[in-house]
Formats: structure tokens, sequence, C-alpha cells
């Protein structure tokens, strides 16, 4: 079984974003384990790294199945300018049937994960949400050390501190509040 | 933060004159004086005229200040962005470069829509200073990577600053020689206007003229820049006197560029640094 989320990622291109598919294959074969493809190396293996030990955190073990995710549509292998790990590893908790697929649909995720499955920060959020916004997603799930930038756009976005976080918010166990819109921190003054 | 005002830095009414010419009409400016004639302090507080950054143009900043990692309080991004990266930066440190997964912003993009201020220009690299000039004349930095491109915009007022001669000193005994080769390696071409700092101003010996506020300044420019809606645009063949006589005139509220509009423009575009 293949499953496809054209919109889950996108890479930053100076002040721009495009779409970056992630498409995750699950099955059983004589080679079981969590590949990485469509990363220029090192970055593929850090990223299998960093949500396999996340994804065992939240009680998915994928060193027993053969799960392989795919990022981009072909062509060379991409330098991903921020960390896909946040996105990668929700893809295979629905590919794996512990999110319902839907929960995924117009959504942004962006976020590096650590082995504690810690979401952690990453630069360019705000290009990330505006660039989103345009191409019509709905929603974004970014990291908590991120919220306040994300709250300079109005794009309806979620912030969590652990992937466990984004996961109850995600199937309706625990529904997280939505980033405050920090808009207001731009009063001009012009006055250094 | 703290709070850089006009009104801290005495005399020098010339090169405040022209500093609020440079806000107006957004010329690049460069700033000529001996070692602690205040070129700094002035550059500092030339940024204080710029009117307040629109709400379009502060989420601009944010975003690249986002992309650089150096996105702090938002509290503090209300500020007109100031620059002021050392004579030994690279070009790509200057204009930005595409080092690993991520393109990074330089200098000029950083400043974007505030001030850029390169002290010592005379020490900089030549294709530095050439980089500077053709990211301002494009308003914008373009990286190419393979295949994949990024751009950042780069809209500083360029503001630079040199000595008169190799000492820098008041006292100078810098022979014609070694004074007419460092005056070759200042990009006097880079600057549409040059005002010259009186160090005896800054002295803390000379009794303190009262100065005006930056607050005042600041008004004048958005009345100036305001006033530019009401009157035909120049010609895009236009020289730089021209258009600098052209923001003399805004900042006087006259419809029309008279003789001592013109007359100013020309000392200020053509002052030499001798």
């Amino acid at each position: 079984m293949t499953l496809t989320f054209p919109f889950l990622s996108s890479i930053r291109l100076g002040l721009n974003t495009r779409p970056l598919a992630i498409h995750v294959a699950v099955g059983v074969t004589a080679s079981p384990g969590l590949s990485v493809l469509g990363l220029v190396e090192p970055h593929g293996r850090e990223v299998r790294e960093r949500v396999q030990r996340a994804l065992t955190r939240v009680g998915l073990d994928v060193s027993t199945v053969f799960v392989e995710v795919r990022i981009g549509d072909g062509g060379s292998d991409l330098h991903p300018p921020e960390p896909v790990d946040l996105a990668v590893a929700l893809a295979v908790l629905v590919a794996a049937g512990r999110l319902p697929e839907a929960c995924l649909d117009r959504r942004l995720a962006l976020g590096a994960l650590d082995p504690d499955s810690a979401v952690l920060p990453v630069r360019g959020v705000l290009t990330h949400l505006r660039c989103a916004r345009e191409r019509g997603l709905a929603q974004a799930l970014v990291p908590i050390a991120n919220q306040q930038e994300a709250g300079l756009d109005v794009m309806e976005t979620y912030a969590f501190a652990f992937l466990r976080d984004a996961i109850e918010h995600l199937t309706g166990a625990r529904r997280a509040e939505r980033v405050r819109d920090t808009r207001r921190f731009f009063t001009p003054s012009g006055s250094m | 933060m703290t709070a850089y005002d006009m009104a801290d830095l005495p005399g020098n009414a010339a090169a405040k004159r022209a500093a609020e010419i440079a806000a107006t009409g957004w010329h690049s400016i460069l700033l000529i004086g001996t070692a602690g004639s205040g070129k700094t302090l002035l550059a500092r507080r030339l940024a204080t005229l710029l009117p307040a950054l629109r709400p379009k143009q502060l989420l601009e900043m944010a975003e690249i200040h986002s992309v650089s990692g150096i996105l702090g309080d938002l509290r503090c991004l209300h500020h007109v962005p100031f620059r002021a990266p050392h004579h030994t930066i690279s070009e790509a440190g200057m204009v930005g470069c595409w080092p690993g997964p991520s393109p990074h912003p330089g200098e000029v993009s950083l400043a974007h829509n505030g001030v850029l201020f390169l002290d010592a220009i005379a020490d900089f690299r030549r294709t530095t200073l050439q980089a500077v000039g053709d990211a301002i004349a494009h308003q914008s930095v373009a990286l190419h990577r393979c295949g994949e491109h990024a751009s950042f915009p780069a809209r500083p007022l360029l503001v630079g600053a040199t000595h008169p001669c190799p000492c820098g000193s008041r006292w100078c005994h810098c022979t014609d020689s070694a004074r007419r080769s460092y005056v070759a390696r200042v990009p006097l071409e880079m600057f549409d206007l040059r005002a010259v700092l009186d160090p005896a101003a800054a002295s803390p010996t000379t009794p303190a003229a009262p100065s005006e506020r930056s607050a005042n300044m600041r008004a004048r420019v958005v009345a100036a820049r305001g006033f530019r809606f009401c009157r035909r645009n120049l010609p895009p063949e236009a020289s730089t006197a021209e258009r600098v006589a052209r923001t003399i005139a805004d900042l006087a509220g006259s419809v029309t560029v008279t003789d001592a509009h013109t007359a100013e423009a020309v000392s200020l575009t053509t002052r030499g640094m001798t």
C-alpha cells in the first residue's frame, strides 16, 4: 500500500517555497525497516535515524515491517533546507494505521525530531506558512519554539512540544490550542 | 535597546541636512571625516529618520530574519534594520550564499528597507562592493544551485564612511601620493551624496549647540515623501544631481525645482574628499 501526501511538507527557496510530496509504502518483505529515499546523504540517513527513534518513543516499532518513505517527485535527490522529520513521522503513522488518513489533508507539518520525540524548531516558518496559505492549505503544525513567529501569519496553526502531542491533536484525543496572533507586536513606531 | 536620536549629535548641521535628504529620497550617502568626527554616530541616527516600516515590510523583515536564524523578540522588530558589517566580510556574507542545504541571506538583505552602513569603505574588497552595488541596483539577490534558484529582497539605504586620508587623523601628515592612492580606493560612484563631518563639532570641549530631534526631522521626511505623490515623476534618464535636487524641492514643498535646490544638490553630489 502506498500513500501520497502532496502538500504535507515544503522546500524553501529564499523567501518562496514549493510543495514537497511525501510517499509512504508499507508492506511485509524480507527486508523490514524504515528507509528514506529522495534526500542526499547524509540527510536521508539522519532523517531515518531521527524518525525511527521518535516513532519508537510513541510506540511504533518500524524495525519489523517494511516502510519506505520517498520524498519529492523523483529527479535528483534533495537538500532539504529545513528538516522534514515531523512530516515524515506523521505520514508513516498514517500509513501504519495509527492516524486517520484524512487528518493530514490540506495540512503542513514543519519541525525536526530528536530521539525523545521532541519537536525541534526550524528556520523560515513564516515563509512556509505564507506560501502554504497562498497554496490553499488550511492548517499547519509547527514546533512550539516557533509559535510566536507562526502567530504573525493568519493561517490556522498549532504548535507542539512532542510528537505525541501532535498525534493526540490529530486523533482528537486532546486538542491543542491554536497559536495566538502575535501581530500586535508590530506596532510601528519607527524610533530606534 | 539604546534609543538613538539626532539631538545627541552636536553640530554638523550640513551633514545632518545631507542625511535628511538621503532619508527622503533614499539616496546613498558617503560620510567623510577624520577619526572621532561622528561618522558612525550620524549613520546610526540616520536610521531614526526613516519612516516606520509598514506591516507588509515588517513581515518581510521577519521572514528574512527567521530564515537567517536571528529572529529574536518580536517586540524589537518594529525598528528599522541597521546593519554594519565589518570590512573583512566576504562577498558571500554580504550578498548571501547557498553553502549547505539552505540559502542564507546576506547583510544586504538583512538591511532590506533599512540602513546598510559600510564603515571604512576603502578597506572593503572591491568585488564585495561590486556585489553590493549589483544587489542594490536589482533590489534583490538571486542565488543558484543545482538547478534550483532562490532570491532575497535587497533594498537598503547605503551609507558609507571613510577617512579623508590613510591615517584618518585631524592633524594629518599623509603625503599627497598616499592620500591620492587612498581616495582612489573609495568607490565614490556608489554614492549619490557626500557629506563632510567636522571633527571640532564632535569634540567634548566644544560647547554643544541645541540640535534638532530625530522625530522632527522624520516628520519632514514623511511629509516630503507624501509630497512626491503631488508632482510629476522625474524621467528615468535624470541625472543623480537632478534626482537629488528634486528631493530637496520635495523637502521644501516646492512643485518646481529652483536654482537654489539645484545648487545645493550639485554641492552635495560633487563634494570632493580633499
